[in-house]
C-alpha cells in the first residue's frame, strides 16, 4: 500500500465517526427546544422563572438548556452552528449577528427594557455625565446597548466621546478594576452596578432610564427555520415568556429567590438589581430600529440594507 | 532550501488557498460560517483603511501586539533560559523546582487573567505577564532538557584534558544545549502569540492590539473580520520564527 493510501485508510473511519458525532450533536434531540441564556444575568430572569414554574411544560414543550454562556456572541455563534433552537439574549448582539448574516434568527419577544447604569468610584466627585470627560471609563465591548447608551449620554452634554479613554472590559473584571482604580467609571447591564454599590466598590452616577427612557436591552430569539416549520411551537414559547414576565411583575420577592439561586448572588444585590429592570414581553419596533441606525452608522454591519432585514427578522 | 522544496513549501499552501476560495464560490463553504480568502482578503484591506473599532487601524493594532510580545517573550527568556540551565546543571535545583514547575506548567494563561488585572491592573505589565506565562515553560524546559542531553562523555572527556567547571559550562555544555534552547525560544514565541488573545482580555488602555481587535470582530458578528486578524497573527509569528531560526542557524554554524 503507497503511504497515501495507507494515510487515507488510517484516516477515514476516524473522519467517518467525527463526522456522525458532529451530526449528531447537531440535531435536536427528539422534540425539545434546545434553549441558551447568559450565566448571571439577571436580564434572562424570564427564563430562570420559565424553568422553574414549569411555564415552559405546562404549554406542552419541552425545553433544554442546551448551553450557558459568559456572552451573547458566543450564543449568537452557537446559534449560527444550529446548536440552538431559543435563546435569551442581548438585542445588540442578536441584531448584529444577524445583520451580518451569521446566524438566520427571529426575535419573537422582548425580554426586558432597561437595566443598565453608568458607576462611578464611590470617592469620585463627578455629579454628571460630563464630569466624566478625561476619565478612563470601561465598556463591555463596542456596538453592545452599553456603549450606545454611553455615546448617547456623552453626547447630549455636549462633550465628545474622544474626551473619555475607552477600555473594554467584561463586567465582572470592571469591579475589581473600579476597586483598584484602574477605571474611574463603567457602564454595565445589572446585577454589576448593583452589586458595585452594595459592596461599596462605586456609586450610581446615571441609570440607562436617565439617558433612553425604556430602551430595549434583551431579546428572546428562534432560529429561522423553527419559526416558519412550527409556529404553534412559537406561540406556546411566546406564551410561556410572556407569563414568566408577567410572574416577575406579579411576584416581586418569588422572582428575587429565584434569581439569587441562578445567579448565587445575595438578595439585596438582585433586588437593587431587579428593581431597575423593566421585564416585558413587547418588542418595540421604533426602538429596534433606533438600535439598527446606530450600527449602521459605525458602519458595523455589512447588510445593505439592514432596515429591510430587520423588519424580516421582527416575527409578527 | 532547494527551489524543489521551495516551490513545494508554495504551491502546496496555494492551492489549499484556491480549493479553499472554489469550495466558497461553489456554496459548500458558506461565507456566514467561513468567510472565503477573497473575502478574507477585502476585510484586511477595511482593517487598514477603516480599522476597528473604525478608526484603530491594523497598522497600530500590531505594533502594539508585538511590543507585548516582545516584552513577554523577552522576559521569559531571560529568565526561562538562566534558569534551565542552572536546572540542568544541578541535581539539587532540579529536584527542588520540578514539583512546582509542573503544578504551574498546566495552568493555561486565561486562568490567569482575574489575578494579573489584581496584581499588575489593566495594561502592558498584566498583557506581559499573561506572555511570559504562554512563553516560559517551553524555553525553561527545552533548556533543561538540552543541558541534561549533553553526552557525559564529552564532559567526561573535557574533564580529563584538564578543563575546569567554568570552561566545561561555556565550551560543552552551553553549546551541547543550544539547539535545545533555540527549540525551546521557538516554540516559546510561538506560544506567546497564542496567548496574545488572552493577554488583550485584561483590558487595553491603549485602544490597540492584534487580540483586541479580533474580540471587536467577534463583537460585531463579522467572522470575516476575525480571520483576517487571526491571519495577521499567524503570518507575523510565522515572520519572527523565521528571524528565530536564521539567529539560530548562525548560532550554530560550528554544527555544519
Amino acid at each position: 500500500m503507497n503511504p497515501l493510501a495507507h494515510f487515507i485508510h488510517h484516516l477515514a473511519p476516524i473522519l467517518l465517526i467525527l463526522m456522525t458525532v458532529v451530526s449528531c450533536s447537531q440535531k435536536t434531540e427528539g422534540s425539545k427546544i434546545r434553549l441558551g441564556y447568559l450565566q448571571n444575568d439577571l436580564h434572562h430572569l424570564p427564563a430562570f422563572v420559565a424553568i422553574e414554574k414549569g411555564f415552559f411544560s405546562a404549554e406542552g414543550i419541552s425545553v433544554q438548556v442546551a448551553g450557558v454562556f459568559k456572552a451573547g456572541p458566543e450564543l449568537m455563534s452557537a446559534f449560527g452552528s444550529g446548536s440552538l433552537d431559543l435563546g435569551y439574549v442581548g438585542q445588540a448582539p442578536a441584531t448584529a449577528a444577524a445583520l451580518n448574516n451569521v446566524a438566520d434568527i427571529r426575535f419573537i419577544a422582548q425580554v426586558n427594557l432597561e437595566g443598565s447604569s453608568i458607576v462611578i468610584d464611590k470617592e469620585s466627585n463627578a455629579a454628571s455625565i460630563a464630569d466624566l470627560a478625561g476619565m478612563s471609563v470601561a465598556i463591555p465591548g463596542h456596538a453592545t446597548m452599553q456603549d450606545f447608551l454611553l455615546r448617547r449620554a456623552v453626547a447630549r452634554n455636549g462633550i465628545g466621546i474622544e474626551r473619555l479613554t475607552i477600555i473594554v472590559l467584561k463586567p465582572p473584571e470592571m469591579l475589581q478594576a473600579l476597586s483598584q482604580k484602574q477605571i474611574q467609571a463603567f457602564i454595565a447591564w445589572e446585577p454589576y452596578p448593583a452589586q458595585a454599590e452594595l459592596n461599596g466598590t462605586g456609586k450610581i452616577l446615571m441609570q440607562s432610564k436617565q439617558i433612553w427612557p425604556r430602551h430595549p436591552c434583551c431579546v428572546l430569539i428562534t432560529s429561522e427555520k423553527l419559526c416558519r416549520e412550527q409556529t404553534d411551537t412559537i406561540a406556546k414559547i411566546r406564551a410561556a415568556h410572556d407569563r414568566a414576565c408577567t410572574f416577575i411583575n406579579n411576584n416581586p420577592e418569588e422572582a428575587i429567590q429565584i434569581g439569587v439561586s441562578y445567579t448565587g448572588m445575595p438578595r439585596d444585590t438582585v433586588a437593587a438589581a431587579l428593581s431597575r429592570i423593566i421585564f416585558t414581553a413587547e418588542i418595540d419596533t421604533r426602538s429596534a430600529e433606533e438600535f439598527v441606525a446606530f450600527l449602521k452608522e459605525l458602519r458595523y454591519i455589512q447588510s445593505h440594507a439592514p432596515e429591510k432585514k430587520l423588519a424580516e427578522i421582527l416575527y409578527k | 532550501m532547494t527551489a524543489r522544496r521551495m516551490k513545494r513549501s508554495f504551491l502546496f499552501p496555494v492551492g489549499l488557498l484556491i480549493l479553499w476560495q472554489l469550495c466558497s464560490v461553489l456554496g459548500i463553504l458558506p461565507r456566514s460560517v467561513i468567510p472565503s480568502p477573497v473575502h478574507i482578503i477585502a476585510a484586511l484591506y477595511e482593517l487598514l483603511a477603516e480599522g476597528l473599532p473604525r478608526g484603530s487601524t491594523l497598522n497600530m493594532h500590531c505594533l502594539y501586539s508585538l511590543l507585548r510580545v516582545a516584552c513577554g517573550f523577552m522576559l521569559a527568556a531571560s529568565v526561562g533560559v538562566p534558569l534551565g540551565i542552572l536546572c540542568g546543571w544541578s541535581r539539587t535545583v532540579r529536584d527542588m523546582l520540578t514539583p512546582i514547575i509542573e503544578t504551574l506548567r498546566p495552568i493555561p494563561p486565561l486562568a490567569w487573567i482575574p489575578l494579573a488585572i489584581l496584581w499588575f491592573g489593566i495594561g502592558l505589565t498584566s498583557a506581559t505577564f499573561i506572555i511570559f506565562l504562554g512563553c516560559f515553560f517551553p524555553i525553561l524546559l527545552n533548556t533543561i532538557s538540552g543541558v541534561v542531553s549533553v553526552e557525559p562523555i564529552l564532559i567526561n572527556a573535557a574533564r580529563t584534558l584538564g578543563a575546569s567547571d567554568r570552561q566545561i559550562f561555556l565550551h560543552v555544555l552551553l553549546p551541547g544545549a543550544t539547539p535545545a534552547i533555540y527549540t525551546g525560544l521557538r516554540i516559546g514565541l510561538g506560544i506567546g502569540w497564542m496567548t496574545l488573545v488572552a493577554a488583550e482580555f485584561t483590558g487595553v488602555k491603549s485602544g490597540y492590539g492584534l487580540g483586541y481587535m479580533i474580540m471587536t470582530a467577534r463583537d460585531i458578528q463579522r467572522p470575516d473580520l476575525v480571520l483576517a486578524g487571526m491571519a495577521v497573527i499567524g503570518l507575523t509569528g510565522f515572520l519572527l520564527d523565521c528571524i528565530v531560526r536564521l539567529f539560530e542557524a548562525r548560532a550554530l554554524r560550528w554544527r555544519s
